[in-house]
C-alpha cells in the first residue's frame, strides 16, 4: 500500500513534469515566433536590418546580369512599394531563366540586397492554373 | 469548330469503354460514400446491425481500390478526354511514369491516400475481436469523408473544352466526345525512378495509421484498455517501418535528384510525414512498457490517436493553400466544398478524441496500470523520459511547420520557420534523447544493480570518447583537412558562436555514445536471445544514419566552378575538364555532360562526372533547362556534382544600342556602329544587318554584320574568338538595335560538393530497416494469448503480477 508521503512525492513529480513540458514547449514556441524569418515588401526590406528577410518580388529582366569572374548574379527586383538592387551569390535556380516572380532570402547590406538563396515560382506549363 | 476541323487536328472520339471506366471510377467513389453512411449508421445502432456494418464497410473499401484502378487503367491507355489524365501525362511517357502521374496531382494523392487506407481497413478489420463496431465506425467515418472529398476533388471529370488564346473548343460535338491527341505531360523533375516507388511508399504509410487511430478511439469507447495493444501491435510497427521507409526514401530522391546537396530541408510537406512518425516511434515505446510492465494504459491510447490526428492536420495544413507561398512545393488549390470536408473532419476527429481521451483515459488508465514498485531511475522511467522529449520534439515541429498559418491567422504578415532555425531548436531535443538511447537499454525494468550498471556506463562513454577522437584525428589529417576552408560558425541564443567543426563533433560524440551503447547490448543479448534485438539493431543503425547526415551536413564543402570546352575549372582540390555531350539534341532525356575529374592533391581518385542536363521546349519558345547532378561515391566521402543551367549567352536579355552606342559586360565592349538595309522595308526577304566591332581583353576584332532577314530567323556570326553575335531586334524609329553575344562554348556553372562520410547515411538506414522488420516479425500477432513473447526475453520474465 502506498503511504500518503509516497503519493505526495508522486504528484510533486508529476506536477514537475508538467511545469518543465510546458516551460520546455513556451521555449520553443517563442523560438520559433522570435526568429521565423518574415516575408516583407521591398520598402520594409531596405528599412530592416535583418538577414534572413523574404522578399517577393518580380524579376526587371532587362537588369539581370551575370558576373562570371565574382560567380554573382544581380538583379534589380520591385513589388508594389519599390525597387531593390538584388546581388546573388548562389547557384542560379534551374528555371531561373523564365521566371519572372522569384522570392529572394537574405538581407540589405551596402545599399544592395545580397541573397544566398533563391525561390522561382515559375508559370510551368505542367501545372493547371485554373481552378474553380 | 466542326467535327473534321477537329480530327484533322489530332482529336479523335473518346473510346467508348474508356467513358465507360472513367464513369465507373466516379460512380465508385459515390458508391463509396453511401456504403460507408450505412456502415456507420448500423454501427451506430449497435450489435444487431453489426455484420451488415462489417459487410458494407468491406465493399466499401474494395470500392475505392476499384476507383483507383479505374484511374490507373486511364493513364495507362492515355484517355487524355479526361482533365486530371490531359494535365498530367502524355503520350510519350514511359509506362513506369504513367503510372507515377497518377499521383502527381492533388486528386490522384487524395485518392491515393483513401485506396491505401482502405487497403489497410480491408486487412485490419477481420482481427478487431469486440473492437470491431467501434472500429469500423471510426474507420468508415474517416473513408467516407475522404470519398466526399472526392467526389468534389474529382480525378474522372470530362476534358469539356480546350482553350486557345481566346479561343474556347467544345470537345462535346453531336453527343460524341472528343480527346485532345496528347497531354500536358509530366513535370520532367518528377521523371525519376523515385517518383515511382517514394510516393505509394510513404502513402502506404499515412493509410496504415488509421488503424492505430481507429483502435484508440475503440478502447477508450469500449473501455477495455488492454486487450487492443497486442492487436494494434502489429500494424503499429507495419506504420513505424513503412512510414520510416517513406522518409528515407523521400530523403535519398532529394540527395540524388534535386541537386542542393541534402537530404532533408525541413520543408511543409516533409514535416507532416515526419511529425506523425515520431509519434508512432513513441506510441511503439508506450507498447512495450505496457506488454512488459502492464502500465501506461491510458497513455497509450493517447499515443495510438496521435499520428493519425497530425497528419490529417498536416494535410490540411499543406493542401488548404495556406502554405502554397512557403513550400517549395506546388499545390493547386483544393476545391472549397472538398476543403470543408476535411476541415470538418479534422475539427470533429481532434475535438472528439481529446474530449474522448480526457473523459475516460486517465480513468482507465488509474484502472488498469500496476502500480510502480520501484522507486528511482529504472527502464521504465527512461522510456517515460524518452516519450516525453520524442512527442515533443515531434510538438515542437509540428508547431513550426505551423508558424506561417499561426501567424496569418492573428494577422500578421507571412512568416517561415527556415532550416537553421530548425536545427536550433530540434538539438535540444536531439541530445538528451541520443544520451538516454544509448544508456536506457542497460536500464534494468526492476531491479537496478548500480554497480554493473555504472561500469558498464562508464565503458561505454570511454569508448565514444575514443571514437570521437579517432574521427577527430581522421578529420584533421586526411585529405578532409586539404580540402577543408574554413566553415562558418554556428550561432547560439545570446550572441554566442561556437565552431562549427567543435559543435558537430559534439553531436557526433552523443551520437556515437547512443551507437556504442546499443551496440554493446546487441553483442550482449544475442547469444541469448537473439530474436530480441530487433530493437538494439534499430536503434544501432538510427545512430550510423545521423552520424552520416551530422557529419555530411555539418562538415561539407562547397564550391562554384565554371567550365567550358577547354576552359577546365577547379574547386575543392579537383580539377573539371569538359569532355562532351553524351547525345544529340540535347532535348534528349538522357542526355550527359561528361567532365574529367581529377584530383590535385590528397589521394588520388579521378572519375568521370556524369550530370545528366537536357531542355525541355518552354510555352513562350525558349528551353529551359533540366539537370540532374552527379554524385560520385567514395567509402570516406561524397563528391556531389550540381550542375546548373549552362550559360549560352553574355547577356540575359539582348540589350538595346543606338547608333555609336557602346556596352560592357564582364570586360568584353560591344560598339553598335551602325545600320544597313537591304530591300524594300516591310517586304519577305529585305534584310537588316548591324556592323558591330567586340573588343575582348583589350583585343579590338573586326567589324562584324549580323543580320536579320524578315520572315527569316537571326542568323550567328563569330565576332571574336569567344563570341558569335545575333541581331535581335531592330527599332526603325532611331536605329536602335537589340545585340545578343553568344558563347563559342557554352559555360557549364557548376557546384561542388564535398561532403564527409555520406556512406554512414545509407549503411544506417539499412541496419534501421533491418532492426524494424526484425522487431516485427518477432512482435507478429499471434492468436494464441497470453504471448510469453511479450516479456522481454533480455530481461527475467516478470513475475506473476503480486498485489
Amino acid at each position: 500500500m502506498f503511504t500518503l508521503s509516497k503519493k505526495r512525492g508522486f504528484a510533486k513529480g508529476a506536477a514537475l513534469t508538467a511545469a518543465v513540458c510546458v516551460l520546455a514547449l513556451a521555449g520553443v514556441v517563442y523560438a520559433f515566433i522570435a526568429n521565423s524569418s518574415p516575408y516583407v515588401t521591398v520598402a520594409q526590406a531596405r528599412a530592416s536590418t535583418a538577414d534572413n528577410l523574404h522578399v517577393a518580388g518580380d524579376i526587371i529582366r532587362d537588369t539581370v546580369h551575370q558576373d562570371l569572374a565574382n560567380r554573382t548574379l544581380t538583379f534589380d527586383m520591385k513589388d508594389e512599394t519599390g525597387t531593390v538592387k538584388v546581388v546573388y551569390t548562389g547557384t542560379p535556380p534551374q528555371n531561373m531563366g523564365e521566371a519572372n516572380k522569384v522570392v529572394a532570402e537574405g538581407g540589405m547590406k551596402d545599399g544592395v540586397f545580397l541573397s544566398d538563396k533563391i525561390l522561382v515560382k515559375c508559370p510551368s506549363k505542367y501545372e493547371s492554373e485554373k481552378k474553380s | 469548330m466542326d467535327q473534321q476541323t477537329l480530327v484533322n487536328n489530332g482529336f479523335h472520339a473518346a473510346p467508348s469503354w474508356a467513358m465507360g471506366v472513367g464513369q465507373l471510377g466516379a460512380v465508385l467513389v459515390l458508391v463509396g460514400v453511401l456504403l460507408f453512411l450505412t456502415s456507420i449508421v448500423s454501427m451506430a445502432l449497435g450489435q444487431r446491425a453489426q455484420t451488415l456494418g462489417k459487410w458494407t464497410f468491406a465493399v466499401g473499401c474494395v470500392c475505392v481500390i476499384g476507383a483507383m484502378a479505374a484511374l490507373v487503367s486511364l493513364f495507362l491507355s492515355d484517355q487524355f478526354q479526361f482533365e486530371y489524365v490531359a494535365n498530367h501525362s502524355w503520350r510519350n511517357l514511359a509506362g513506369m511514369y504513367k503510372v507515377a502521374a497518377v499521383w502527381s496531382g492533388q486528386q490522384g494523392s487524395f485518392l491515393l491516400w483513401a485506396t491505401t487506407s482502405a487497403v489497410f481497413g480491408l486487412l485490419a478489420v477481420w482481427r478487431t475481436g469486440p473492437y470491431q463496431r467501434w472500429f469500423v465506425f471510426v474507420y468508415a467515418l474517416f473513408l467516407g469523408c475522404l470519398c466526399g472529398i472526392l467526389a468534389y476533388e474529382t480525378p474522372f471529370s470530362l476534358l469539356n473544352e480546350i482553350s486557345a488564346g481566346d479561343l474556347h473548343i467544345s470537345l462535346l460535338l453531336n453527343g460524341i466526345h472528343f480527346a485532345p491527341p496528347d497531354g500536358m505531360g509530366l513535370t520532367p523533375s518528377l521523371q525519376n525512378y523515385w517518383v515511382v516507388v517514394h510516393p505509394p511508399t510513404i502513402f502506404t504509410g499515412f493509410g496504415s495509421l488509421t488503424v492505430p487511430f481507429a483502435f484508440a478511439v475503440s478502447a477508450l469507447l469500449t473501455g477495455d484498455a488492454v486487450a487492443w495493444i497486442s492487436r494494434v501491435r502489429p500494424w503499429a510497427l507495419v506504420s513505424l517501418s513503412i512510414l520510416g521507409l517513406g522518409l528515407v526514401m523521400g530523403g535519398l530522391w532529394a540527395y540524388e535528384t534535386q541537386g542542393w546537396g541534402g537530404f532533408w530541408a525541413w520543408d511543409p510537406v516533409e514535416n507532416v510525414s515526419f511529425v506523425p512518425w515520431l509519434f508512432v516511434v513513441a506510441f511503439i515505446h508506450g507498447i512495450i512498457v505496457q506488454t512488459t510492465r502492464k502500465r501506461w494504459h491510458g497513455t497509450n491510447m493517447l499515443l495510438g490517436g496521435l499520428p493519425f490526428l497530425l497528419f490529417v492536420y498536416g494535410t490540411f495544413l499543406t493542401r488548404s493553400g495556406f502554405l502554397s507561398k512557403f513550400s517549395v512545393h506546388s499545390f493547386a488549390e483544393m476545391n472549397r466544398s472538398a476543403l470543408w470536408i476535411l476541415m470538418v473532419f479534422l475539427g470533429i476527429m481532434v475535438l472528439g478524441f481529446m474530449i474522448l481521451w480526457a473523459m475516460r483515459g486517465p480513468r482507465l488508465g488509474r484502472q488498469n496500470d500496476v502500480p510502480l514498485r520501484r522507486e528511482g531511475f529504472n527502464r521504465e522511467r527512461g522510456y517515460q523520459f524518452g516519450v516525453l522529449l520524442i512527442t515533443g520534439l515531434s510538438t515542437a515541429i509540428a508547431f513550426g511547420m505551423s508558424v506561417p498559418f499561426f501567424v496569418g491567422l492573428f494577422g500578421g504578415a507571412g512568416k517561415v520557420v527556415d532550416e537553421p532555425l530548425y536545427h536550433s531548436v530540434v538539438v535540444w531535443f536531439y541530445i538528451p534523447i541520443m544520451l538516454l538511447v544509448g544508456f536506457v537499454p542497460f536500464l534494468s525494468w526492476r531491479k537496478q544493480e548500480p554497480g554493473t550498471f555504472w561500469m558498464r556506463a562508464i565503458n561505454i562513454v570511454g569508448l565514444a570518447i575514443g571514437v570521437l577522437g579517432l574521427v577527430m584525428i581522421q578529420f584533421k589529417v586526411s585529405d578532409y583537412a586539404f580540402h577543408s576552408a574554413p566553415l562558418p560558425p554556428i550561432d547560439f541564443p545570446f550572441g554566442i558562436h561556437v565552431s562549427r567543426f567543435a559543435w558537430v563533433m559534439c553531436l557526433f560524440g552523443v551520437t556515437a555514445f547512443a551507437g556504442i551503447g546499443n551496440l554493446w547490448r546487441l553483442v550482449e543479448m544475442l547469444p541469448k536471445s537473439p530474436s530480441g534485438v530487433g530493437g538494439f539493431v534499430a536503434h544501432l543503425g538510427l545512430a550510423i544514419a545521423m552520424a552520416g547526415l551530422i557529419l555530411s551536413r555539418g562538415l561539407e564543402q562547397k564550391a562554384q566552378i565554371l567550365v567550358a570546352d577547354r576552359e577546365p575549372g577547379s574547386g575543392l582540390g579537383y580539377k573539371l575538364t569538359y569532355e562532351g555531350l553524351t547525345s544529340q539534341p540535347q532535348t534528349d532525356r538522357d542526355n550527359k555532360v561528361e567532365f574529367d575529374v581529377q584530383t590535385t592533391f590528397g589521394q588520388k581518385e579521378d572519375f568521370q562526372a556524369r550530370p545528366g542536363f537536357f531542355y525541355v521546349p518552354g510555352d513562350d519558345g525558349s528551353d529551359q533547362a533540366f539537370t540532374w547532378p552527379h554524385i560520385q561515391r567514395v567509402l570516406s566521402h561524397d563528391v556531389y556534382l550540381s550542375l546548373a543551367s549552362p550559360i549560352t549567352t553574355l547577356w540575359d536579355h539582348p540589350p538595346t544600342l543606338r547608333v555609336g552606342e557602346t556596352k560592357e559586360d564582364n570586360g568584353v565592349l560591344v560598339k553598335y556602329l551602325g545600320l544597313v538595309r537591304r530591300g524594300e522595308p516591310g517586304k519577305d526577304g529585305t534584310s537588316f544587318g548591324a556592323r558591330i566591332q567586340v573588343t575582348e581583353n583589350g583585343t579590338t576584332f573586326p567589324v562584324v554584320e549580323p543580320k536579320i532577314v524578315i520572315g527569316g530567323n537571326p542568323d550567328l556570326v563569330r565576332a571574336s574568338p569567344n563570341f558569335l553575335a545575333s541581331l535581335e531586334g531592330i527599332n526603325p524609329a532611331d536605329d536602335s538595335v537589340q545585340i545578343q553575344l553568344h558563347f563559342v562554348r557554352t559555360i557549364y556553372p557548376i557546384e561542388l560538393f564535398y561532403k564527409p562520410m555520406t556512406m554512414l547515411v545509407w549503411i544506417g538506414t539499412g541496419i534501421l530497416t533491418l532492426g524494424g522488420l526484425l522487431s516485427a516479425f518477432y512482435r507478429r500477432y499471434r492468436r494464441r494469448l497470453p504471448e510469453p513473447e511479450d516479456v522481454e526475453k533480455e530481461d527475467a520474465p516478470l513475475p506473476a503480477i503480486e498485489s
